[in-house]
């Protein structure tokens, strides 16, 4: 799987501040695209790859805050740096408590905007890869057949070979084959790897 | 009125002449000698005095010394001749009532005057107090439009000011490289350049704006009063996503107003206009700021808009002060735009708007009228 390289975006309605986000980010090599507007930006598909918002509180239509809950739901957050001109405290809390990476109040020291860009890129960059990593176990774990998962219950719950086949009523050769099937398909190398990967799938299957 | 002056006196008579019969009959029962009932009827006539005229005091008088000389001195019992006794009495009671009248008469004209003094001064300090209201209210006033410029000001000046930092930290870092990227740094340059002169437009833009105009007397263009505004709220108008619709009548006069003051009205009215559209969910959002001519040489200025309007039992209470349905709301704004509208001899008032909405509505007429003008 090929990854497109690191994206920042920026929504502002105010061509000064846009135009000079853009150019700041474009000089210390990042890609960028900017939007007028939060429905520009849904208009387009988000890259594959690393991506961070930098997002106006204020705008016009869908404001910044409510931007982020509708974004929130969507399958790929993005993270989201916030630049205001009006630095009020409620929705700095409220857009913090919503998860956003960074509040910056206008005029801002460049410095302050690209550190906050180069967080959110790496938070971004982490949760691909977990969102990565979690596609390909629940791919292989869809692989495993009902009585396997039930096996896999069973070793996970510590039980022996041989309780497993009393349980259900088969020889324990049975339950060896279709043991090592479950190791194979998930690719664990041990019980302990087992228990990793399930508590990751559990995790996952609760987020 | 005559005539109760005229029961007064006659009711002061009659108490006088019973005064004096009352101790006649008393002294010449115990058989007193002359000096008793001579002090006792002097007694009554001072307090006659007090509180009658001097006629009232001069008549019981005579009737005294006809008494004591009738049934006190010698002879007695014979009517009144004019001997030097009776002269001396009848001198004594006139000159103390007359003293005595004259004294307490200068007395009340002084009362009389001190209570006028009283009132005057306290219609004075009524005044005073009354300007000084008024001179809180347009403290107020100026703390209010303050308030409501300095936000979108502050906005206005801060977004240019925001990329002129970011612009120049760019060109630092471009001219900062190995090989500097002069064409990257010369259009960063130029970004600065353009945004800063931006923020001189709006600078200039407010400088225009609080240019001190002496109250009224000086003839304004609502139309143009309209437009400033227009632009001076362009911003917000625009991230609430309201249309703004402006219908000015071409052949609008101009009128006898105090441009600042009329600014804040038209602002007032149109911020209201703005919030009471921002609870609404779907519809248009549209404002419409009209201007014309009245059938009676004035002009007016009408802020319509589709907000949900006000419950016709609330238009008197809209223009109190403090009134007010807003979680941070003042409440002044209403009471102020109405005295300033008053105060150049207009009328505001308020309407619900077709099909929905409210509108409020201001006069103003062409040709001062002393009067209301003067009277505020
Ligand atoms: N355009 C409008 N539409 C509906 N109600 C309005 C409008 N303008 C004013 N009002 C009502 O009048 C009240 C008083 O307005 P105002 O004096 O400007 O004070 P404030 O705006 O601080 O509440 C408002 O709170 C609101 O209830
Ligand atoms: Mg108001």
């Amino acid at each position: 799987m090929s990854e497109e390289p690191p994206t920042v975006h920026v929504i502002d309605d105010d061509p000064s501040v846009r135009d000079a986000i853009v150019g700041m980010v474009n000089s210390v090599g990042l890609r960028v695209r900017a939007f007028e507007s939060t429905q520009a930006f849904l208009h387009e598909r988000l890259p594959d790859g690393p991506n961070c918002l930098v997002l106006d509180v204020r705008l016009p239509g869908l404001s910044g805050l409510d931007f982020q809950n509708e974004l929130k739901k969507t399958d790929t957050p993005v993270p989201i740096i916030f630049i205001t001109g009006f630095g009020d405290v409620p929705m700095t809390v409220r857009a913090m408590k919503a998860g956003a990476v960074e509040f910056l109040t206008k005029p801002f020291r460049d410095q302050d905007l690209l550190d906050a860009i180069a967080h959110a890129l790496d938070q971004d960059r982490v949760a691909r890869h977990e969102r990565a990593e979690l596609s390909t176990l629940r791919q292989r774990f869809d692989s495993l057949t009902e009585r396997e998962r039930q096996v896999m219950t069973f070793v996970l719950a510590g039980k022996l070979n041989r309780e497993i086949a009393a349980q259900f009523g088969t020889s324990e050769i049975t339950v060896k084959v279709q043991r090592s099937r479950v190791m194979r398909k998930l690719q664990a190398e041990s019980v302990i790897d087992l228990a990793h990967i399930a508590a990751k799938l559990d995790s996952g299957a609760s987020k | 009125m005559q005539s109760t002056a005229f029961r007064r006196i006659a009711v002061q008579t009659s108490a006088g002449l019973l005064a004096i019969a009352i101790v006649t009959a008393g002294c010449y029962r115990i058989r007193l000698g002359l000096a008793a009932p001579l002090c006792l009827d002097l007694c009554a006539i001072v307090i006659l005095s007090l509180r009658g005229s001097f006629l009232t005091s001069a008549l019981v008088s005579v009737v005294a010394v006809g008494c004591l000389d009738y049934y006190f001195a010698e002879p007695l019992f014979t009517p009144l001749i004019l001997d030097p006794l009776d002269s001396f009495a009848l001198a004594l009671f006139l000159v103390t009532s007359a003293v005595v009248t004259t004294l307490v008469s200068r007395l009340r004209s002084r009362a009389e005057q001190l209570t006028l003094r009283d009132r005057e001064l306290q219609e004075r300090m009524a005044e005073i107090k009354r300007g000084q209201d008024q001179l809180n209210l347009a403290r107020v006033n100026r703390i209010m439009l303050m308030g409501e410029m300095t936000a979108s000001i502050a906005h206005e000046v801060n977004q240019p000011l925001t990329g002129i930092m970011a612009n120049a930290g760019t060109a630092a870092r471009y001219l900062s490289r190995d090989v500097p990227d002069l064409e990257e740094v010369r259009r960063y340059l130029g970004l600065i350049v353009r945004d800063g002169r931006r923020a001189a437009d709006v600078i200039s833009r407010i400088r225009a704006l609080a240019k001190k105009a002496p109250p009224r007397s000086l003839q304004l263009d609502l139309n143009e009063t309209i437009l400033d505004v227009a632009k001076l709220i362009e911003r917000e108008v625009h991230v609430k996503q309201v249309a703004l619709r402006t219908e000015l009548a071409s052949d609008l006069p101009s009128v006898p107003a105090d441009r600042v003051q009329l600014q804040q009205v038209l602002l007032n009215l149109i911020v209201n206009a703005l919030e009471a559209m921002n609870e609404l969910d779907s519809g248009p959002r549209e404002l419409a700021v009209a201007s014309g001519r009245t059938e009676f040489n004035e002009v007016f200025v009408e802020v319509r808009d589709c907000g949900p309007g006000f419950d016709p039992g609330d238009l008197d209470r809209l223009f109190n002060s403090f009134y007010t349905t807003k979680s941070d709301g003042m409440g002044m704004g209403l009471s102020i735009s109405r005295s300033i509208v008053e105060a150049h001899g207009g009328r505001l008032t308020a309407a619900p708007n077709v099909p929905r909405g409210a509108a409020f509505r201001f006069t103003l007429p062409v040709e001062i009228d002393e009067r209301t003008a003067s009277s505020r």
